[in-house]
């Protein structure tokens, strides 16, 4: 058996190497290739979405010619001591997935239920979060933090929890007193969202004072700015207690007319080149729920904006 | 310094180390400066557990010096980099405490005393089977070791079903690294590429250990700060859910109940008065019931499949007996705070309140539970 002492070990590493990078290249071809021709996707698309685990693939056959040795050399018992960490590494994996999905579902379902307190905005969060994520998606966001922009889009009305429903599900306008209690809902929100670690930094994404627009603020997160157009753009699709659902062409102007005022520009066309290029269409005649035939006209234009954002009277 | 960048620093600071003992001559040299900077990685890089206690990667490393150096090297390689870790870490978030240090200096000494035992044992036999005994003995003493030192000073317990999952990796991930350092007889020995390359699935598990405890974390804290919601809305005195949820977790283990119960004890708990934050508003319609209360929260949580358990404590709608216990736990622990914390009631007191109450309300043996479980933390 050859001794590996010395100068043939940076040797056989070399070798390996270079097999494993010729491995994963061919792999890479046939893969990308295959895929190209079933899914019939961009090839550039494709490759940008594999290329990453492509890369990972390497170290792990670089490792296994190192086994391969080993096992040449000691024996099979050895081997154990390799399966035994991607074992634990596996289950591990497979603990976070779950809770992942836990997570997931409790938010949703729990919102869901909570959202019942108010008729008028039942699946405003929900839809709040997909816009969310389709200006995420247009701004090239990575899986971690399209994760966390998801969850503070789903909870970014959290503290309405604690307004009274009769206040909520008032018609018409409400008196000064009234809007005063109902804003606290943006400093609960705000509160509790920071109590959870990952949505902390972007906790503001809950209030308005943080979500009108400033130019030229590179410190400012964009999450929060992403989350007020996206509440902005549903809360004019829907109808609400004050007002019915404006159309989807007075929507988009309404919030082209504000953007680089009060919406971040950028975002403000990344969500409607999404929709656009979804072909999806929604306020006035595409309402998910036609039963609220009761709501008056008023409030046409900004000022029914996002849902309680500003004061009517 | 944030734990990426001094990961980076010593990473740098091993090779370059390496490199300046290579040029000089000394391969000895290069590989303890590499292997040192292993054991402060492996200090920074941690398999957190369910309690917050964590096992440390460098236990792996240990196993590696242990098996292929002198003792007077290991001493000192180990010494230095734990030294360097407990400056380093001192003030940080994550704290390296004196303690800490102490509990790995004990594991440390563990590993080359185990590790020499078993040579003179074994003779100093080199076969497949003697080096494997050999290691696997080591990692066991660490173990030990490790275990008695927590539990001494007070450092957490990491015998949890997660902590044993990280001790295996550690210890079969450090056993497979230090055959490829010294190889066996001869045979097999990959010089220090070996413990560079075998940590690689180490380091995987540490990736899957760091997702899991960030999930877990998030999740957490949002049924926590989800379990407020009622206290913002004025509806239940403050901290209530929080001190509930701590109690029934104390008074589910002192009754002896199953891990997993108690955990759907403590998610009852936190959401327990959730569902009233959707009912009419007690300023229109009056305080409302708190059957109702239990009714309309229990029917929400029974909706979400992880927190269904859950959802049956909180309706108190419960078939086998230890669900039914669970629930006696939360009313217990719920009605105690009611008394104590808004009714000003003192403790012995509240306790005689709910023994007296009509119909025999509370099972005895819950309010005997909560009577030792409360002496305790009072006299405390």
């Amino acid at each position: 058996m050859v001794s590996w002492v010395g100068a043939e070990v940076p040797g056989f590493l070399a070798s390996s190497v270079t097999s494993a990078i010729a491995y994963t290249g061919s792999y890479a071809l046939v893969f990308l290739g295959v895929s190209h021709m079933t899914a019939r996707g961009r090839f550039s698309d494709l490759f940008r979405a594999t290329a990453p685990s492509l890369v990972q693939q390497v170290p792990f056959a670089v490792l296994g010619f190192f086994i391969g040795r080993l096992y040449l050399e000691l024996g099979a018992g050895v081997m154990l001591l390799i399966v035994v960490p991607i074992l634990i590494a596996r289950e591990m994996f497979a603990s976070y997935l779950r809770v992942k999905e836990a997570h997931d579902e409790t938010v949703k379902m729990l919102i869901q239920a909570l959202e019942k307190k108010d008729r008028y905005t039942s699946g405003h969060s929900e839809r709040v979060a997909k816009y969310a994520q389709y200006i995420g998606e247009e701004m090239h966001f990575g899986p971690a933090r399209m994760e966390r922009l998801r969850f503070a889009a789903l909870m970014h009305d959290i503290g309405k929890l604690v307004v009274p429903n009769h206040l909520l599900n008032k018609p018409g306008k409400l008196t000064e007193d009234e809007f005063r209690r109902i804003r606290i809902h943006e400093q609960v929100s705000v509160q509790m969202l920071s109590n959870i670690e990952f949505l902390a930094p972007i906790a503001g994404a809950a209030h308005s004072d943080n979500t009108r627009f400033v130019p030229d603020d590179p410190k400012r997160p964009i999450e929060p700015y992403i989350v007020m157009i996206a509440d902005a753009y549903d809360a004019m699709t829907s109808t609400r207690a004050y007002r019915k659902a404006l159309p989807q062409e007075v929507a988009f102007q309404e919030l082209r007319d504000k953007a680089g005022v009060q919406f971040h520009p950028d975002c403000v066309e990344a969500l409607i080149r999404a929709i656009e290029r979804r072909g999806e269409r929604h306020g006035a005649g595409y309402e998910e729920h036609q039963e609220f035939e009761d709501a008056p006209e008023a409030g046409v234009g900004s000022a029914g904006l996002g849902d309680l954002l500003t004061s009517e009277a | 310094m944030s734990r990426r960048a001094l990961v980076a620093v010593a990473g740098v600071l091993g090779l370059a180390g390496a490199s300046v003992a290579h040029l000089a001559g000394s391969v000895t040299a290069g590989e303890l400066a590499l292997l040192a900077a292993g054991i402060v990685v492996g200090e920074l890089l941690v398999l957190r557990l369910e309690d917050g206690s964590a096992v440390p990667l460098s236990f792996a490393v240990m196993i590696v010096l242990a098996a292929s150096f002198e003792p007077n090297e290991y001493v000192i390689t180990v010494l230095a980099a734990e030294l360097t870790v407990f400056v380093l870490r001192t003030g940080a978030r994550d704290r390296f405490t004196a303690e800490m240090l102490v509990a790995r200096v004990a594991v440390a000494a563990a590993t080359l005393g185990a590790y020499r035992g078993m040579q003179q044992l074994l003779d100093g036999r080199e076969t497949v089977a003697a080096t494997l005994a050999t290691l696997g003995a080591v990692a066991l003493a660490q173990l030990a070791v490790d275990l008695v030192a927590r539990a001494v000073l007070r450092l957490g317990h990491s015998w949890t079903p997660r902590g044993r999952l990280a001790w295996l990796a550690v210890a079969s991930s450090g056993m497979l690294m230090a055959i490829g350092l010294r190889g066996v007889d001869g045979r097999g020995d990959v010089g220090i590429w070996g413990p560079l390359l075998f940590s690689t699935p180490l380091l995987a598990a540490w990736y899957a250990f760091e997702r899991l405890d960030a999930a877990t974390r998030a999740y957490r804290q949002t049924i926590e700060s989800l379990a407020m919601a009622p206290e913002f809305g004025g509806l239940v005195i403050p901290g209530h859910a929080q001190r509930v949820a701590s109690l029934v977790v104390r008074l589910g283990e002192e009754l002896g109940l199953p891990r997993k119960e108690i955990e759907d004890l403590e998610m009852a708990a936190l959401l327990h008065h959730l569902g009233q934050v959707t009912l009419d508003d007690p300023e229109v319609s009056g305080r409302p019931d708190p059957q109702e209360v239990a009714g309309v929260t229990g029917r929400m949580l029974r909706e979400i499949r992880p927190l269904a358990a859950a959802g049956d404590i909180v309706s108190g709608e419960a078939d086998e007996p230890r669900r039914r216990l669970a629930v006696q736990v939360l009313r217990v622990a719920s009605d105690f705070d009611d008394l104590t914390a808004s009714g000003g009631t003192p403790w012995l007191d509240a306790i005689e309140a709910l023994r007296s109450a009509p119909g025999f309300a509370y099972e005895r043996r819950v309010l005997a539970a909560l009577e030792r479980v409360v002496s305790r933390s009072a006299g405390s």
